[in-house]
């Protein structure tokens, strides 16, 4: 129990982490010129997109705007998994339960926020960042056409979301797999478990012991009268 | 394994044991009996809902039968296997390993007994469901006198159930003392039915005691989660840095000129993900959950 304890609790710190990656950038890059001016910036933002600190009408910095972005509804799906994440291990936690079969949508929604966190740090890096020429996760070069130095860099929202993904995936496959087992238990346990004995246990063949000693038997038995055989044979023939 | 199997198997041990009597080929016979001991405790490992015996680990039969011994005796106070026949399969199970196997005739037929010995070892079948008509046909009076008056005002109910905890939690005592003597699979099934009624009805605050799941919910498996849970997160540690290090791969053959600068990355994120993979081998490998 008390076991069980600390990983909902690293569980429930993963989720505050996932939640926080919305607070922080995900991602900045800026461009600076020799004199150390920044010409260029643009974060990203889970919630905001790309947004600029830059306020001035700067025609290098609008220039430069990405324009890849992900749909308001993917961040929207993970921050609403990421709160009802919080409320299922808070109150719905499969430890307190009696009714396991009833929290297959719970363990469907937990697993929902893995896939989505994946999502951020694989899918979007690939097909968002380095469709724009955005390189991760952080490199500084001197760009010759613009006569700039750029930073690209991943900030801090995507490093909670790594830690997030660390710190929810064994809670949250403990729950699926609980749900599943539990569910499959439920139709036909005899099944289940005699399958699971018949997977464990080690074969053994008797029959074939049996047929084998026998075949040993058979042929010392042989090699015997074999040796009896040619004794008095020895015994007629040579005169001993 | 069905009665019938239990029959067919019998006649077939009976008949290795002469002929392997016959050709003095006792290695044989010692190495079946162990592969049956080991399959027998580990059918009463599953029937529990316990993990199976961690044979890549190199967890021996002994290790894994006082581990179930241990789980049984922390949930229900009760003494499952004897010391004796926990000492006696340390005893021959070292010998088996030292010697490879080539016991003696005496040491065999010791083996055999306690092969018997452990067959005896019964556990209930805890995937069943727990019976809603044992609380009425198992409880005595005072049980009954509890369901069968309606309408009753709260105070009442509170001394009536609290009365009724009392008495459940006597003749729970009752079966585990009976049980802390003497093993009987009856007794252990009748003392898992009553731990659950017991926590049903501390829950529940109407007249009703609402039956459900099943035997085997009454068990906490410590050990076996703790561990479940560490296997998780090493697996969840190898797939962050797989997939880091596949981004980081992606990105380069994209732009090779980037292989100076993100080689680093690339080979730390494998690095640290084939770690992983060495930790779950070594310490997770085949069926350890």
């Amino acid at each position: 129990m008390r076991g069980s304890i600390y990983w909902r609790s690293l569980y429930i710190f993963g989720i505050i982490c996932g939640l926080l990656s919305f607070i922080f950038d995900f991602y900045t890059f800026t461009g600076t010129n020799n004199s150390q001016e920044v010409i260029v910036n643009w974060s990203y933002n889970l919630l905001l997109g790309w947004y600029s600190s830059i306020t001035s009408s700067n025609i290098t910095n609008t220039q430069l705007k990405p324009y890849n972005e992900v749909a308001i509804i993917i961040p929207i799906l993970l921050l609403i998994s990421l709160i009802s994440g919080l409320f299922i291990s808070l109150f719905k936690d499969i430890e307190q339960q009696e009714e396991i079969q009833n929290y297959s949508i719970h363990s469907y929604i937990l697993v929902f926020i893995l896939f989505l966190i994946q999502f951020y740090i694989l899918i979007f890096p690939i097909f968002y960042l380095l469709q724009e020429d955005l390189y991760f996760p952080i490199i500084i070069f001197y760009d010759a056409v613009l006569e700039l130095n750029f930073f690209h860099s991943i900030g801090l929202g995507y490093i909670l979301l790594i830690l997030s993904f660390i710190c929810t995936f064994p809670y949250i496959l403990n729950y699926f797999l609980t749900v599943r087992n539990y569910e499959m238990d439920i139709y036909n346990p005899e099944l289940v478990l005699n399958d699971k004995i018949k997977e464990e246990n080690e074969e053994i063949d008797i029959d074939k012991m049996i047929a084998e000693e026998n075949i040993r038997i058979g042929e010392y038995e042989f090699r015997k009268m074999q040796e009896e055989k040619i004794r008095e044979r020895i015994l007629r023939t040579g005169g001993i | 394994m069905n009665n019938m199997d239990e029959v067919v198997l019998e006649e077939k041990l009976k008949e290795l044991i002469q002929i392997c009597k016959k050709s003095y080929n006792y290695k044989k016979l010692a190495v079946i009996l162990m592969i049956l001991i080991s399959n027998k405790i580990n059918e009463i490992g599953l029937k529990l809902g316990i993990r199976a015996r961690n044979k890549g680990n190199g967890e021996s039969v002994y290790d894994y039968f006082h581990f179930l011994n241990q789980q049984i005796t922390n949930n229900f106070e009760l003494k499952f296997v004897s010391n004796i026949i926990l000492r006696q399969l340390k005893k021959i199970e070292l010998i088996f390993i030292r010697k490879r196997g080539e016991l003696s005739l005496n040491q065999v037929s010791e083996l055999l007994s306690l092969y018997f010995d452990i067959k005896k070892l019964e556990v209930p079948n805890l995937y069943s469901k727990i019976d809603a008509n044992y609380v009425r046909n198992n409880l005595n009076e005072s049980y009954n006198f509890y369901f069968r008056k309606n309408n009753k005002s709260n105070s009442e109910l509170t001394s009536q159930k609290s009365l009724l905890l009392m008495k459940l939690a006597e003749n729970e005592n009752h079966i585990k003392n009976k049980l802390s003597k003497r093993y009987n699979p009856l007794l252990f099934e009748k003392a898992l039915n009553l731990k659950q009624i017991k926590e049903k009805l501390e829950k529940s605050n109407s007249q009703k005691i609402q039956i459900s799941g099943r035997l085997k919910d009454n068990f906490s498996y410590q050990h076996s989660n703790t561990k479940n849970m560490l296997m998780f997160f090493i697996i969840g540690c190898i797939i962050i840095f797989f997939t880091l290090g596949v981004s980081f791969l992606f990105e380069m053959s994209i732009n090779p000129f980037l292989i100076n600068s993100l080689g680093f990355f690339g080979l730390m994120s494998f690095g640290a993900g084939g770690l992983f993979i060495l930790i779950y081998w070594t310490n997770f490998h085949s069926g350890g959950a």
